[in-house]
């Protein structure tokens, strides 16, 4: 199988088109390697995020149980 | 994979919690697009509130786990166009709005919901799932 697919995007706007133009041009490449580039930052964002989740548990006094957390869910709905 | 997630999913692995952070942590990384009622913004927020008042978290860190939810890309919906079929679910079992809002959500978009809430699973078994049993 392919590891790489064309994507057509029809109704772009054109103020975005200008923005991903101006962008490319300001960091010298093109605005295909733009937009792989954002689509590809957008998608891997929530590993990262998960991952950035896990180093914070340090900062915590603790890690609650289920129970803890079921019942502070719950104490919003009393 | 398009799924409806659970408060507990998000809220588990936001505070690590034993046992379970792991297996939400896999479910939020392979889930493609997730959606939520509105009401799960709420709800965390009011979790990392409560985490704070009980010694778990320094407040100062409080900011920056509803940053991170926010990063996690959960696409709230509406609880307005939710209500009346949760309602409708309320009143014909033993579960309260609070719950069938999530449940109307994964129905109506034809999606499994992922949660920890084992009476809520119990209740709704061919729409509500254990993260890892998805």
């Amino acid at each position: 199988m392919k590891d790489t697919a064309t994507l057509t995007i029809r109704n772009v706007p054109m103020r975005i088109v200008r923005g991903l133009k101006s962008l490319a041009k300001r960091r010298g490449r093109s605005m295909e390697q733009e937009v792989r580039d954002l689509l590809e930052e957008h998608v891997a964002e929530r590993s990262s995020v998960l991952r950035q989740i896990e180093a914070s548990w340090d900062r915590q006094s603790r890690r609650p149980s289920a129970a803890e957390i079921d019942s502070w869910i719950a104490a919003g709905r009393e | 994979m398009r799924l409806v997630v659970d408060t507990n999913v998000v809220a588990y692995h936001l505070l690590g919690t034993p046992r379970f952070a792991a297996e939400a942590a896999a479910f939020l990384e392979d889930a493609e697009e997730i959606l939520a009622p509105a009401l799960w913004e709420a709800e965390l927020a009011n979790v990392i509130w409560m985490a704070v008042r009980a010694g778990v978290l320094p407040a100062q860190e409080a900011p920056a786990k509803l940053a991170f939810a926010t990063r996690l890309g959960v696409q709230s919906v509406p609880i307005r166009s939710l209500w009346h079929g949760a309602l409708v679910r309320s009143l014909q079992s033993s579960v309260a709005v609070y719950d069938t809002l999530f449940i109307e959500l994964a129905d109506r978009e034809r999606l499994t919901l992922a949660t920890f809430d084992r009476k809520l699973i119990q209740a709704f078994p061919a729409l509500a799932k254990r993260p890892r049993e998805i």
